[in-house]
């Protein structure tokens, strides 16, 4: 009987003991051992999909340069204690199918939080699948309507748009215009919702919207839409397309022989009209970040980026940059990896705020909002030079 | 209104060169060639390309581009047409082939260009860009390469049907369309032949990008993606293998496009456009002027 009564004490320690390394792995966050912020593995991957091709490609590209950059500063400052921050980006090449399939394989993973496109369209496809399956996502740009409202999973770490796009309507005011022209690419949701405040702010801002015509982001020739605006006889023209769009749109605006002013948006960012720099010239638009501007976390930046890749940076840089920081901020403040502890503290780090490229950032109900956006002209090289 | 007129004429010229190089190819050897789009384009990023490099005359850019765009599509009819309607066993099963293996190699143009420039808009640099004026005449304000684009939109048409219908070479070629083993018989080489014409067809849509580029000021990667539309388009309006069809096709499309643009604020034309495509296929899906083509009974 004692025998017996031993043998089994034997076999229950064992048992307790394999119980216990059993749970204690069960416990632990991943298979890798813990780093120094307590809760986090010796390495986090970031999963991204950014749009590198496709109509928002010539955005996506700086993106992920800034995003780098990013990544760098966090690992080489060892802001995440011993835990190496990774980013593995998928091109989501503008298309809503791709990216929503994308952002299915990152709910999949063991990504803490994802990083969406920043084309509307396509961001609304990512939101989608990233809410349904509980995965936080945070996007740069993306300012169509219904993608922040998908649910409470998702993040916005750019400015809209339309909340600075007054500085804008302001300048045309400032210049006396009175009869104001409009293009816009009919087939995007942010550029629709600019075209709105557009018309909406013609009282207000003293103008009269004069010519109104829609095209598509991939016509190629928009002589006729051209024609009708100068048949109108505009002071100014607020061209607004996407990208590259803006390219052929403001070319075939001056070989029509017009010369008068051109106000934009940030489709005509980040060097975007370099091809057609000398008829570039003039063109004004609001941006939410330049590198000439003289707040410190725009400096910081800057001076960063320009280390790494040897050029100034653009708006498009900047956010992914921000973007990254703001993920970073999240996972070390939950000093974890787990989803829903991010997620709340993707609310407590936003309403905190921080300084980041585009200055002062706080998020106020899931959307970033900035103090300091920058009226800017292109010079004849196409940079972009604040207005005073 | 003189001057949306001028518009839509830059328009036609512009659908004509591009719709009849893939006319050309989809007409004799039954190739629907959707690398064509890619082709346009990759001219267009050629010239981009060596005028970053260095500074050369605008005549010389645009022979590179349509050189360049007429080899790749010589290199797609040996490597891709030609081994596929060798080993399909019938005619149906290689018209299918040859429609995915060109949009395999249009995908690979648009890759290598996307590769180069970052996805972003290019152009000619300016030292060798063509020096683009506006002429003014009365109402009407056209530039210099829009002249250009439709004298070519009205010659190059002109010159294709006295070649088709009164050189040689012409009747060759529509013999092969019609009957390729019978050719070979009466000492034809289809063969050569079809590289010659792959070649024209390749050299149009080089062309088309040389002066689509030099009128808009930059291509992107995709620029060919609705011109390749807009060409599927003008063609099943007009016939396949037929040239006066193209010309009264890209006029149909061209007159509709801007005639909705001028009474609309713009948002219709693409749906007015294939609209009227998809009426005139369901009413007359040989097409509006067909090619004539007669059976021996």
């Amino acid at each position: 009987m004692i025998a017996i009564a031993q043998r089994m004490a034997r076999v229950g320690a064992v048992g307790a003991l394999a119980s216990a390394l059993v749970l204690s792995a069960c416990g632990s966050e991943s298979s890798d051992e813990a780093g120094d912020g307590g809760g986090l593995p010796d390495t986090v991957t970031l999963k991204a999909s950014v749009s590198l091709s496709g109509l928002a490609g010539p955005g996506g590209q700086p993106t992920q340069k800034g995003m780098e950059v990013a990544i760098e500063e966090i690992n080489d400052s060892k802001f995440l204690g011993s835990t190496t921050l990774k980013l593995d980006i998928t091109d989501s090449k503008t298309d809503p199918k791709v990216g929503a399939s994308a952002m299915a394989q990152h709910a999949a993973s063991d990504t803490p939080v994802a990083i969406g496109s920043s084309a509307g369209a396509v961001a609304l496809a990512e939101a989608t699948v990233a809410q349904r399956q509980g995965l936080p996502l945070i996007f740069p740009q993306a300012g169509s309507k219904g993608v922040l409202e998908t649910g409470d999973h998702i993040y916005r770490t750019t400015p809209l748009q339309t909340s600075y796009f007054h500085k804008t309507l302001e300048y045309l005011q400032t210049e006396g215009v009175k009869r104001a022209a409009v293009i816009y690419d009919s087939d995007n949701p942010t550029i629709q919702a600019l075209n709105d405040l557009f018309q909406s702010g013609a009282s207000k801002y003293g103008y009269e919207v004069v010519s109104t015509q829609a095209t598509t982001s991939n016509t190629v020739d928009v002589s006729s839409q051209v024609t009708k605006m100068l048949n109108a006889k505009p002071d100014a023209i607020f061209v607004d397309v996407l990208q590259a769009h803006n390219v052929q749109v403001i070319k075939q605006l001056r070989q029509a022989g017009y010369d008068g002013l051109i106000v934009a948006q940030q489709g005509a960012a980040g060097g975007t009209l370099k091809p057609i720099a000398e008829d570039a010239e003039g063109v004004v638009f609001t941006n939410d970040f330049n590198p000439g501007s003289d707040n410190e976390g725009t400096k910081h930046f800057t001076e960063l980026y320009q280390k790494k890749f040897d050029e100034l940076p653009g708006n498009f840089a900047a956010e992914g940059y921000d973007t990254i920081w703001f993920a970073a901020r999240a996972i070390k403040d939950a000093d974890s990896v787990d989803r829903d502890k991010v997620l709340a503290s993707m609310a407590t780090v936003g309403e905190a705020g921080f300084v980041g490229a585009l200055g002062e950032l706080k998020i106020v109900d899931r959307q970033a909002v900035i103090t300091t956006p920058v009226l800017v002209r292109l010079d004849n090289t196409a940079a972009e030079i604040p207005v005073e | 209104m003189e001057q949306q007129i001028v518009n839509a004429l830059v328009l036609v010229g512009i659908y004509v060169i591009f719709s009849l190089g893939l006319n050309l190819s989809w007409g004799t050897l039954n190739v629907l060639n959707l690398a064509h789009g890619g082709t346009f384009m990759f001219a267009g990023f050629a010239g981009f390309y060596v005028t970053q490099k260095v500074e050369i005359p605008f005549v010389a850019v645009a022979l590179l581009g349509i050189a360049t765009a007429g080899v790749l599509t010589v290199i797609f009819e040996l490597l891709i047409f030609r081994p596929i309607r060798r080993r399909s066993s019938t005619l149906q099963q290689a018209e299918l082939l040859m429609l995915i293996g060109s949009i395999g190699a249009g995908s690979v143009l648009i890759a290598l260009a996307r590769k180069e420039t970052d996805d972003a808009p290019f152009g000619i640099a300016k030292g060798s860009a063509l020096n683009v004026k506006n002429l003014d005449f009365g109402p009407v304000t056209i530039t210099t390469a829009q002249l250009l684009i439709i004298v070519i939109g009205v010659l190059l048409p002109v010159g294709m049907s006295l070649l088709v219908n009164r050189a040689r070479f012409g009747r060759a070629l529509r013999a092969i369309a019609y009957d390729p083993e019978t050719c070979e018989l009466m000492g034809v080489r289809p063969g050569l032949l079809s590289l010659v014409t792959m070649l024209g067809s390749g050299a149009l849509a080089g062309l088309a990008g040389v002066l689509v580029s030099t009128h808009i000021g930059a291509l992107t990667a995709q620029s060919g993606d609705t011109l390749i539309m807009k060409a599927f388009a003008v063609i099943v309006l007009a016939g396949v293998g037929s040239i006066v069809g193209v010309v009264l096709g890209a006029t149909i499309l061209a007159s509709a496009e801007t005639i909705v643009l001028v009474s609309t604020d713009g948002g219709w034309v693409d749906a007015i456009s294939f609209a009227m495509l998809i009426i005139v296929l369901l009413l007359r899906p040989q097409g509006l002027f067909p090619a004539v083509k007669a059976d021996r009974v």
